[in-house]
This record gives C-alpha cells, sequence and structure tokens, in this order.
C-alpha cells in the first residue's frame, strides 16, 4: 500500500475513549504550553508567602493561615475555570482548527467533553499539587505551634504539665491541623470551579467573544453565591405573587447554587463536615456538570461554522 | 459500469445566510448545486472569491447546515459524523496548535480518527518522509513556513488513508517549488485511486491535475464537465510543426486560402508557463547554470 492509498472502510464508533483522550490530552497541552496556568501559579506563591508573614501564633495562626490559602486556592481555580475555558471554542474557531477537528469523524458532544475534561484535569493537578503543599505547611505549622505552646506550659508546670492540657492542646491542634475536613473543603473548591468551568463553557458555544462569556461567568458566579438568599427571600414573601415565583425558578434553574461547595468557613472554625454532605456536593456537582454540558451540546450541535 | 456509490453526491443544494439584526435579509451563496464525483476522480471547483465554493465544501463535510438539498459521501448522508471517517479535509489558510510539533499534530488528528501504537507511529513516519518534513518533525508549528503548514496540513488530511479528500485553496500563499509539491501529492493521490475535491485559483495547477471541472459563480454552478471537453475550441484546429522555415508558414496560409471555408488564424511560438520558467531557473541555478535572454 502506498502513502496516499486508501484503507478499506473502517468501523466507526459514536463513543470513543481515544478520540476523546487525544481531545483531553491536546486541551491539557495548550493550557500548560500557552503560558495562562504560569501567571496565576504565581498569583498562587503571593497568596502562600503572604500566610507566613501573619502576626498570629497559635489556634489563629492555623486558621488564619488555612483561610487565606483555602481562599487563594478558590481564586486561582475559578479564575483559572472561567477564562481558560471561555477562549477555548472562540480560538478554535477563530483560528479554523476547529474545521480539521469536525472534519474528522467526531461528534460534538466528544469535542466539548474533551474540552470540559482537559480543564477539569489540569484544574484537579493543581488543586492536588496546591494541596500537597497546604497539608505539608499546615502540619509543621501545627507541630511549631503544639510544641510552643507546650514549652510555655512547661515555663509554668515544670515536667509534670496536667494530662488534661495535654490533651486539651493535643486535640486542638489535630482539629486545626491537616485533617479529612480540609481536603472536603479542596474537594468543594474543585466541584465549584468544575461547574464554573462547564459553564463558561456553555457561554463560548454561543458567544460572540470571550469577553462576554467571561463577564457572563463572573455575573453567574455572584448570581451562584447569592442564590440560596434570593430563594429563600421569593418563597418567603408573604406578597410571593406568580412573578417573584417563576423568577426564583429561574434563578434555580439558570445560576448553579455555589454556596453549596463552599465548605472553608467550616474548615477554618475547625468544624467537622460530615460525610453525607461530601456525597451530597459531589452528586449536586456532576448534577450540573451533565445539565450544563447538554444545554452547551444542544447549542453547539447546531451551530454553523 | 461500477455499483459503487458515488464519492460525492451532491443534489439541488441551496444554502442561505439570514443577516441582519433581526435576520431579515437572505443572502443565496450556493443556488441549486447538483455535483457527483466518481471514485477516483479529481474534480477542480473554481470560481472567482465569494462564489460559493467554500460555502459548498462546507455543507458537503457537515460544518454548514444545507437550507435544501441533501449532500452524501460514498452514500452516506454527509450530515452524519460517520461519514466523515472517508474524508480529509485542509481547509484554505489552516491554522493548526502552534504549540504542538509537527509529530504532535499528526499523532492528534491519527488519535481523532481511531489510530494508535505502532501503527500510528508509522503512518506518522510515512506522512512526514512524504510531506518532507522529517527534519522539522519535532519543530513546533509556530516556526513553520507557510508551504511548510500547508504540507503538515496535507499530511493531516490524509492520515487515516481516506478515500476522498477535500483541498480548498491547498496552493494558496505557498511559492512555486512548494506549490509543485503540493501539485505532486495530488498526482499520487490520484494514482492511488483518492477522489479528491480541489478548490483553488491556481487555474493551471487546476488544469494540470483534475479529470473534470465546475465553475461557480455567484452561487450558480455555470459550467462544468471533462476538462479535454470544456476547454477544446470546437471549430479551431490547431497545427504544431517544429523548425518550420517562414517560407513553409507562408505556404501553409496561402493553401489555407485557396482552399477556401477555413481562415487562418496566426502562427508564433508557443509560450512556456511563468511557473515553468521560474522552476527552470531555480533549477539550473542550483546546478550552477545560467541563463539570460537578451
Amino acid at each position: 500500500m502506498t502513502t496516499t492509498a486508501a484503507s478499506p472502510p473502517r468501523a466507526w464508533h459514536a463513543f470513543s475513549f481515544r478520540r476523546l483522550a487525544a481531545l483531553t490530552g491536546n486541551t491539557l497541552t495548550q493550557l500548560i504550553r500557552t503560558k495562562i496556568l504560569y501567571f496565576l501559579i504565581v498569583f498562587f506563591l503571593i497568596v502562600t508567602a503572604a500566610g507566613f508573614f501573619f502576626p498570629t501564633y497559635g489556634e489563629q495562626d492555623l486558621k488564619l493561615f488555612k483561610d487565606v490559602f483555602l481562599a487563594g486556592m478558590s481564586w486561582f481555580t475559578l479564575i483559572f475555570a472561567i477564562t481558560a475555558t471561555a477562549m477555548l471554542i472562540p480560538k478554535d474557531v477563530e483560528d479554523r482548527t476547529l474545521y480539521t477537528i469536525l472534519c474528522k469523524p467526531v461528534p460534538r458532544l466528544e469535542y466539548l467533553l474533551g474540552r470540559l475534561l482537559g480543564v477539569l484535569c489540569l484544574i484537579g493537578i493543581s488543586l492536588a499539587l496546591m494541596d500537597g503543599v497546604c497539608t505539608a505547611i499546615l502540619q509543621l505549622k501545627a507541630h511549631l505551634n503544639q510544641e510552643t505552646q507546650l514549652a510555655a506550659l512547661r515555663t509554668v508546670f515544670g515536667a509534670k504539665i496536667p494530662i488534661d492540657e495535654i490533651t486539651r492542646i493535643e486535640q486542638l491542634y489535630a482539629r486545626q491541623g491537616p485533617t479529612w475536613d480540609l481536603q472536603t473543603a479542596v474537594l468543594g473548591i474543585f466541584c465549584q470551579s468544575s461547574v464554573m468551568a462547564a459553564i463558561s463553557l456553555l457561554l463560548s458555544t454561543f458567544a460572540s467573544s470571550s469577553l462576554f462569556t467571561i463577564l457572563s461567568s463572573f455575573a453567574v458566579f455572584v448570581i451562584g453565591h447569592g442564590q440560596s438568599l434570593l430563594r429563600e427571600h421569593f418563597f418567603s414573601t408573604q406578597t410571593l405573587g406568580p412573578t417573584s415565583g417563576i423568577l426564583s425558578l429561574l434563578l434555580s434553574l439558570l445560576s448553579p447554587d455555589l454556596k453549596q461547595f463552599n465548605h472553608i468557613d467550616a474548615v477554618v472554625a475547625g468544624s467537622h463536615i460530615p460525610w453525607q454532605l461530601t456525597g451530597e456536593m459531589t452528586g449536586l456537582a456532576l448534577l450540573y456538570l451533565g445539565g450544563y454540558l447538554a444545554v452547551s451540546w444542544l447549542i453547539f450541535s447546531g451551530r454553523e461554522l | 459500469m461500477s455499483d459503487s456509490p458515488p464519492a460525492v453526491s451532491i443534489s439541488h443544494l441551496v444554502k442561505e445566510f439570514r443577516l441582519g439584526v433581526f435576520r431579515r435579509q437572505v443572502v443565496r451563496a450556493v443556488n441549486d448545486v447538483s455535483i457527483q464525483i466518481a471514485p477516483g476522480e479529481v474534480y477542480g471547483l473554481i470560481g472567482p472569491n465569494g462564489s460559493g465554493k467554500s460555502t459548498t465544501m462546507k455543507c458537503l463535510l457537515g460544518l454548514l447546515n444545507p437550507t435544501s438539498g441533501t449532500a452524501a459521501i460514498f452514500g452516506r448522508d454527509s450530515s452524519k459524523v460517520d461519514s466523515r471517517n472517508d474524508v480529509g479535509f485542509l481547509p484554505e489558510n489552516p491554522y493548526f496548535y502552534k504549540y504542538l510539533t509537527g509529530t504532535e499534530t499528526l499523532a492528534f488528528y491519527g488519535k481523532l480518527c481511531g489510530l494508535g501504537g505502532a501503527a500510528l507511529r508509522d503512518r506518522i513516519r510515512e506522512l512526514l518522509a512524504m510531506v518532507d518534513l522529517e527534519h522539522a518533525s519535532d519543530r513546533r508549528l509556530g516556526g513553520y513556513s507557510k508551504g511548510m503548514l500547508q504540507r503538515i496540513g496535507l499530511a493531516q488530511a490524509i492520515i487515516h488513508r481516506p478515500r476522498l479528500v477535500v483541498l480548498d485553496e491547498p496552493a494558496a500563499g505557498v511559492d512555486p517549488a512548494g506549490s509543485r509539491k503540493i501539485r505532486d501529492l495530488i498526482l499520487q493521490l490520484k494514482q492511488d485511486g483518492i477522489s479528491v475535491i480541489l478548490s483553488s485559483h491556481l487555474l493551471e495547477q487546476v488544469q494540470e491535475v483534475c479529470d473534470r471541472v465546475g465553475i461557480i459563480f455567484r452561487g450558480d454552478l455555470v459550467v462544468e464537465g471533462k476538462l479535454e471537453d470544456i476547454l477544446s475550441i470546437e471549430d479551431e484546429t490547431e497545427v504544431r510543426l517544429r523548425n518550420a522555415s517562414p517560407e513553409l508558414v507562408a505556404k501553409i496560409q496561402a493553401l489555407v486560402a485557396a482552399e477556401g471555408g477555413a481562415t487562418y488564424l496566426g502562427s508564433g511560438k508557443p509560450r512556456t508557463t511563468l511557473e515553468r520558467l521560474f522552476l527552470d531557473a531555480t533549477d539550473s541555478s542550483e546546478r550552477g547554470e545560467r541563463t539570460v535572454n537578451r
């Protein structure tokens, strides 16, 4: 067979992991090589460095560190999820690379899914790395603070520190140090970023500019965090009319309830997050992802290129 | 006659675009175009800018939805994704991912077509050699010249060994030597029995490689047929002589006048094409020869 000779017709499958992996891998490569990530890493490093210069000690030091670090993670992934996703489809259309992809036997849903998974993979990898750094620093800080506090007690009680006091200090730092609840908060950040990436992808399937997509996505983010308050307001108002009801329903459908993914305050306070809540949060994120992806597909499948 | 379905079957294709804020302005880009291309045939689709060539091709590739009419590739509805299993496409001025190397680009498109493993690696090596880009296989596409981009584009179009290749201005912006390479690749496709749709403004190239040509103008297919049929001038006869003296030419002219019925239209030196002159000149320069016409 010569270099250009045709092969016999091949079997085609409506879904292929190889195609999906190729699209996901390409998105990952694109995001890494186009240096969007590096700019945000610098931003994150500044936040991390700031965490070492708090004029606090003891429990307060750990609380403040967790607060700043988790907030940094949250903003880092949010900005990345929205801006990176918003640029993917418009750039493919503008550069005509989309023609060469969709002229291959690639269903449009697979293209969208590959793009989204690529972004989510990179967010996941970034979060895992940041989580590792956060956990290590927190472990170190907890250990140092605990030792400092015990040393202070030794100066008061000598070698015979009351066992109750030791237990209290150990429990305090076990609660404020690295815990599974901290991992749940990080999972919440991942869920929120994933949902925002899916919204950004949806908007970019019909938006004419990336700027519109980015601004609209941030608007959805703001509404998403106040959605539960607005909904409560509509439902609790005595004069609830049909308009308010419809508005409330629309709000619930159009914007995600992002408060469900925010466990940062609870973790900073040292509270325990039940496993059931973690499960519910993950399920809700998957539901939103599926829903927004389905709408994206409906819009994108009819789009003319 | 073969029972196999035509490589391309476009029937009464109409494509309208709605413009304006309220989408009330209707522009008909393609008007009732029907084209049949047999397996192994090279078909040239030519016409001025904005005549509807690219729109016709996009409808065929499922990138645009026809307003009415149908398009099929080897008997399969071209709006269905599986029909693209048999097609390779090189768009006009393609911009591939600049951050990928030549090898990575072909690997990406190969995987989209279901290829993988050693078969894909071998195919990539084979294609890089075919388009003469082995030396640049590890270089990112951001550093490729226009001609190199067109060649890697052609390689990605045929990575899965399609039975139909659609080329939209494959030699646009490419120097004559690069254009010749692309022409040779199209001839190779033709030799291997691949159907090709070629849209180009380089009419000489179209004439060299195509079996049939369609001229599209303002959305209408105004001329279509085999090249030898549409290019021959039915009421004229060409006589070509070598080393003919002016006296002989005068005798022929007198004979034609004496016979009556026919008209002697003229005589002169046949001309080469500018492309051939350029290539001959650059080839001889490479060999250290120099020719000056005074």
